[in-house]
């Protein structure tokens, strides 16, 4: 009978537990999840400062925001007579549906978060070089595509909050000259915000964007390795004593359990403390005052305020061009793997330039906006 | 032209013709000719509900319907930044997302609104009553004139 049972496990975990360096290296090797790291790892690799874990760490949100929005997907009906109602079921009916959805919210804005500081931390370390180009433009579509989901989530809970946010970013594509009609058109379904595009925005976020997003993902992991792994410095001190490249087991998996265990508390924690907020049922005719799209939009909104077409769209689809075409043009390879190096002292104060210039924006918009978009000192 | 790369520029243009016609076919398969949303034609009601030298908010519609000396106007409450309704605020009209502002008659005080306010078609149906039409723009001094 214990025979029997060995033979399932033997079958499932080739190696079995890596008790020793040799069974550590063959099952990094064969097992399915291991396998995404090298077998053996550089030791500056393994310094939280490195990367702080922002990869890793977006990837376990992506995965648990799968699992949680499977679960909403149970509730959630995507009809406007039906939508808001279904919210209001899973504060208060179901068990566990306001964790879950709380799960769900704030899961989004960590990984919206942590993947543009991934981008940044990415960026300032040179890692977007040759010969990590072509991963470095599908970090940034894994970037907009983690945008495109979370504008597309917002509309769904169907509340004044949702309505108004999403009219007001579906007219900033209609703003665009010449083809931004017919784009406003294709994403809404119709004239305005209403049932075809609540489904819309339901297929996109459930089905379309997650489909792709996790295929852009499986090439982003592939290539991480392809690509020779981590960017680190030529100045990395060579350790003096020990082995030049440790076994990943238990050296870095350890160290990223204790990450992701790090992050389900604080994860959990959060989601039992606060609620994720739930406004009044959509209502065409009025508008809140102020409507305020979510903290990671509000620079953009911000910079609508000034011009809806340069501000709300030109300047964010310019930043993103030009994320794409920088490792075609930037291809010194001095000062890699170092945060601040002396060869990257001009690109890094660009970047940090442009990224505070987001942030003021960002914090503008959020705390001294009053109603009617009002500069105010203090937050009410 | 040899046999093997005729059969190749075969293969590659087919499949590229392929793509072609399904990306085509996508996009007009996501602009279908039909609307489910509200009509652009809303009937508000008898006459009698927008008195002579009030501008009424008729919610049905999103319009401010205008009753003055020369007859009935409708000016849409619909921002032409990027389309919040707006709100009364003392003599004009405020607009509560991006801080837009219209005097009386609609025309641009403040705020990055790019234009006044849009007035739209009104007319009368069989039984009298107010019909709105907000996809028909009309001149602001347009009015329907009461009998």
């Amino acid at each position: 009978m214990r025979a029997f049972f060995q033979r399932i496990r033997d079958s499932v975990f080739r190696v079995g537990w890596p008790a020793d360096e040799r069974k550590a290296l063959l099952a990094m090797r064969s097992s399915f999840l291991l396998h995404l790291h090298a077998p053996k790892v550089r030791p500056a690799s393994l310094r939280l400062a490195a990367t702080w874990g922002l990869g890793l760490l977006s990837l376990f949100l992506y995965g648990s925001l799968v699992l949680t929005g499977v679960y909403l997907m149970f509730y959630y009906i995507p009809h406007p007579d039906a939508a808001w109602r279904s919210m209001g079921d899973l504060e208060f009916v179901v068990p566990y549906g306001v964790v879950t959805r709380n799960l769900h919210r704030w899961g989004a804005h960590a990984m919206v978060a942590i993947v543009l500081l991934h981008l940044g931390r990415v960026y300032l370390t040179g890692g977007y070089k040759a010969p990590r180009e072509a991963n470095w433009v599908a970090g940034v579509g894994l970037a907009v595509l983690t945008l495109g989901l979370s504008f597309t989530g917002y509309l769904l809970p169907w509340d004044q909050l949702a309505f108004w946010a999403v009219t007001v970013g579906s007219k900033m594509v209609a703003s665009v000259p010449v083809i931004g009609d017919a784009a406003a058109l294709l994403l809404l379904g119709d004239q305005t915000v209403g049932e075809a595009a609540l489904l819309r925005f339901y297929v996109l976020h459930c089905v379309v964007l997650p489909v792709a997003l996790t295929g852009i993902v499986a090439f982003h992991l592939y290539r991480v390795r392809k690509d020779g792994g981590l960017v680190t410095s030529e100045h990395a001190p060579e350790p003096t004593e020990g082995p030049r490249l440790w076994p990943a087991w238990p050296h870095l998996i350890y160290r990223e359990l204790a990450l992701l265990a790090g992050m389900v508390a604080l994860l959990l924690a959060a989601s039992m403390l606060f609620n994720a907020p739930l406004e009044p049922l959509a209502d065409p005719t009025r508008t809140p005052n102020p409507a305020k799209a979510p903290w990671y939009f509000l620079g953009i909104q911000e910079l609508a305020h000034y011009s809806a077409f340069w501000g709300g769209v030109f300047i964010p689809a310019a930043a993103i061009g030009a994320l794409i075409v920088l490792p075609y043009l930037d291809r010194r390879t001095a000062g890699l793997g170092r945060y601040w190096p002396p060869e990257r002292r001009w690109a890094n104060s660009v970047f940090l330039f442009f990224a505070a210039f987001f942030m003021v924006v960002t914090v503008v918009g959020t705390f001294f906006r009053g109603p009617a978009w009002a500069l105010m000192w203090w937050p009410p | 032209m040899g046999r093997r790369s005729f059969l190749r520029a075969l293969g590659l243009s087919g499949a590229g013709v392929l793509l072609a016609q399904s990306a085509w076919a996508t996009l007009r398969f996501a602009r279908a000719p039909v609307s489910y949303g509200p009509p652009s034609k809303t009937t508000l009601g008898e006459r009698g509900r927008f008195p002579r030298g009030a501008v009424t908010y008729a919610e049905a519609a999103r319009v401010f319907v205008v009753h003055d000396d020369a007859g009935l106007g409708a000016m849409s409450a619909v921002c032409t930044h990027l389309g919040c309704t707006v709100r009364r605020d003392g003599e004009g009209f405020l607009c509560p997302c991006h801080g837009s502002r219209y005097n009386a008659k609609g025309e641009v005080t403040g705020g990055p609104a790019p234009r006044s306010l849009r007035y739209v078609q009104v007319e009368e149906d069989r039984r009298g009553r107010v019909v709105v039409d907000t996809d028909v723009e009309v001149d602001p001094d347009d009015r329907l004139k009461l009998g």
